[in-house]
């Protein structure tokens, strides 16, 4: 009674029925493929060659839907292995921790951005909201973001919601990294679409190592 | 003073009226949802607005705690802070008093508690109250009062009404913003209609921009309670706003408001929406409970708001066992059920039809003019109506005798 029907392809970390599995479900009649048990404890080295192993053995005409792919990272590496879609709980377990994210979507050159080593858990990629650092910063979680939290709130307001366990803590900040996560999306369409995500993909984690590294030097 | 009331319209003692603050012009009667912490649970400041949410309620003692009032004064006040264009009204922090009592020390300086945060003990005098409240800047702002549960007896009570009067001076000197916030004082004196004469002629000297009527809602019998309301709406000025704090339940405010007052704040609602409870015109409806599971209507057919629009009764079932989005659209219902009912309170006695739509439950008159009026005396299918309602609607003046079967 109407609706697609995916097809589920499994096969652990193991190369061969990974590749096995793909080419038996390529040829039943299903609508596109979920793709499972990524997400669950395999490397990001050992990752794209398994990727790879299911989506070069999947016809190119039907979508390619994974779950258990988060970070950004992660999520590049499967849109390099030819996935659609995307499923994961990133975003949730963001917010219930207090964190916004931050990253920058612009894929022009940004100057270096002055993170505070005192943050805990923060990094370029995002910050935590219940840091004392933001009791008094009135600026927005990110300064030119049109989401509703950035246009109306500050972290200042956000950490003491945080800090009162209120319920609006959360709604903000779902808010908030929902439409930062879908922007990321946006800048991967958008690479793709101009022939240049191997790049975007190349200097996206490069400047993600080069924060880290730099945390490390004047530590 | 920082404030205009202005009477639109009258039904015997019900006044329909427009209340100008610094931060918006609101029309009476009205009920303040309550957002102690800098916010009402689950819902933007977007929403607030969208329900027509005119004034909100924050609370001095908890906003002192955290994040302080010297932060939020820093960051521009709390209508800033909050991002809340429209008015706010702050309490002074003395209503804790009754419900901390067994940790607060209550002498002529002020009150000791200890401090929940960190257990060190905090004193509140009246001039600390009006600072924190100066550093906030509600438009609204209440005088440190000594509240008394309704309960108790004794000279307690006495002594209780003229420290408020004269903490209520206290309050008046410490105040450094009179042209940008508004002191209202606060009528005490428990059941005792000597005392509670005593005290409204007390404030009414005082010259005060807006009145309340404290020391209610605190489990004393609805017979007391609705008395109290008439004698001080009686003796309170007519030019002036008319506070009765902590009410309250839909059938109180209508009453009170046929009694002549004017504003109203209350818990209530978000609460009870936190457990999964929706108001209705015939009364509350469970959502937790399983004759829900099934049920495909929305929690009110009648109701014009976002939830009622989109979501039925079987889906928010499933949503308040399991998630906090439940409470936040039954807060949302919740409160747009109350400030429809300002709305319709403030629009009934501007247009003469007050007693009508409240009182005739099949008044066609009902039907065609307003159909999200809320006839709260549906309440009462068998006619069985509170005795202290008819008692209270007797004295306001307005006849409800078609609704009781008795």
């Amino acid at each position: 009674a109407g609706g697609a029907v995916f097809g589920s392809i499994v096969g652990g970390s193991n190369i061969e029925e990974r590749k096995r599995c793909a080419q038996e479900v390529a040829v039943r009649n299903v609508s596109g493929y979920w793709i499972g048990g990524f997400g669950l404890g395999e490397s990001m080295e050992e990752r794209p060659s398994l990727l790879n192993a299911v989506t070069d053995n999947l016809p190119k005409d039907w979508p390619r839907m994974i779950c258990g792919l988060g970070l950004p990272e992660e999520v590049l590496q499967g849109v390099a292995a030819g996935v659609d879609l995307f499923d994961s709980a990133y975003i949730y377990h963001l917010t219930i921790g207090g964190f916004a994210l931050t990253f920058p979507l612009d894929r022009t050159e940004k100057n270096d951005y002055n993170y505070q080593l005192s943050d805990q858990g923060s990094d370029r990629t995002k910050i935590n909201l219940r840091a004392t650092v933001y009791r008094k910063d009135a600026t927005p979680i990110v300064e030119d973001c049109c989401c509703y939290t950035c246009q109306n709130h500050t972290k200042a307001y956000i950490n003491h919601l945080l800090n009162v366990h209120e319920m609006l803590a959360q709604i903000l900040l779902e808010i908030h990294n929902t439409h930062h996560y879908l922007g990321f999306f946006r800048s991967i369409r958008e690479a793709i679409k101009e022939g240049c995500f191997e790049q975007f993909q190349k200097k996206f984690v490069q400047s993600r190592r080069e924060h880290l590294a730099a945390d490390v030097v004047s530590v | 003073m920082a404030l205009r009331f202005e009477v639109l319209g009258r039904f015997n003692r019900a006044r329909a009226a427009q209340l100008t603050l610094p931060h918006f012009a609101c029309q009476t009667p009205l009920f303040m949802p309550v957002g102690t912490q800098g916010t009402i649970k689950g819902l933007t400041t977007d929403q607030l607005e969208e329900i027509g949410c005119q004034i909100i309620l924050g609370n001095t003692y908890h906003l002192a705690l955290r994040p302080t009032s010297e932060l939020i004064d820093e960051l521009g006040g709390l209508h800033k802070f909050m991002n809340w264009p429209r008015a706010l009204l702050t309490d002074s922090g003395g209503f804790q008093m009754v419900s901390l009592l067994h940790l607060a020390d209550i002498t002529e300086k002020g009150v000791t508690f200890q401090s929940p945060v960190d257990g060190k003990p905090m004193l509140l005098t009246p001039e600390e109250s009006i600072q924190i409240q100066n550093r906030i800047g509600a438009d609204i702002i209440m005088a440190l009062d000594d509240v008394v549960r309704t309960t108790i007896t004794g000279p307690r009570i006495e002594e209780a009404m003229y420290r408020t009067l004269r903490w209520v001076d206290r309050c008046i000197a410490a105040h450094k913003r009179p042209h940008e916030q508004n002191l209202f004082g606060i009528v005490q004196g428990g059941l005792d209609p000597v005392l509670r004469d005593i005290c409204v002629r007390g404030l009414v000297d005082r010259n005060l921009p807006g009145y309340a009527i404290g020391g209610l809602a605190g489990g004393e019998d609805k017979d007391s309670f609705w008395r109290v309301v008439a004698q001080c709406t009686a003796a309170l000025p007519e030019d002036k706003p008319r506070y009765v704090m902590g009410v309250g339940y839909p059938l109180d405010i209508v009453v009170c408001s046929a009694l002549g007052a004017d504003m109203y704040d209350c818990v209530y609602p978000t609460r009870t929406a936190r457990f999964g409870t929706a108001l209705v015109p015939e009364g509350v409806l469970k959502l937790k409970h399983n004759a829900m599971v099934n049920d495909t209507r929305p929690i009110d057919p009648t109701c014009a708001c976002m939830v009622c629009k989109n979501y039925t009764r079987a889906y928010i079932h499933c949503l308040v066992t399991k998630d906090a989005m439940g409470s936040q659209l039954l807060s949302y219902h919740n409160l747009y059920y109350m400030l429809q009912l300002s709305r319709n309170l403030h629009s009934s006695i501007v247009e003469g039809r007050f007693p009508e739509c409240y009182i005739i439950p099949d008044s066609n008159l009902c039907a065609s003019r307003n159909s999200n009026v809320v006839r709260f005396l549906w309440q009462f299918p068998k006619g069985d109506v509170p005795e202290w309602v008819c008692n209270a609607m007797d004295v306001a003046g307005i006849d409800i005798s078609s609704c009781c079967s008795s």
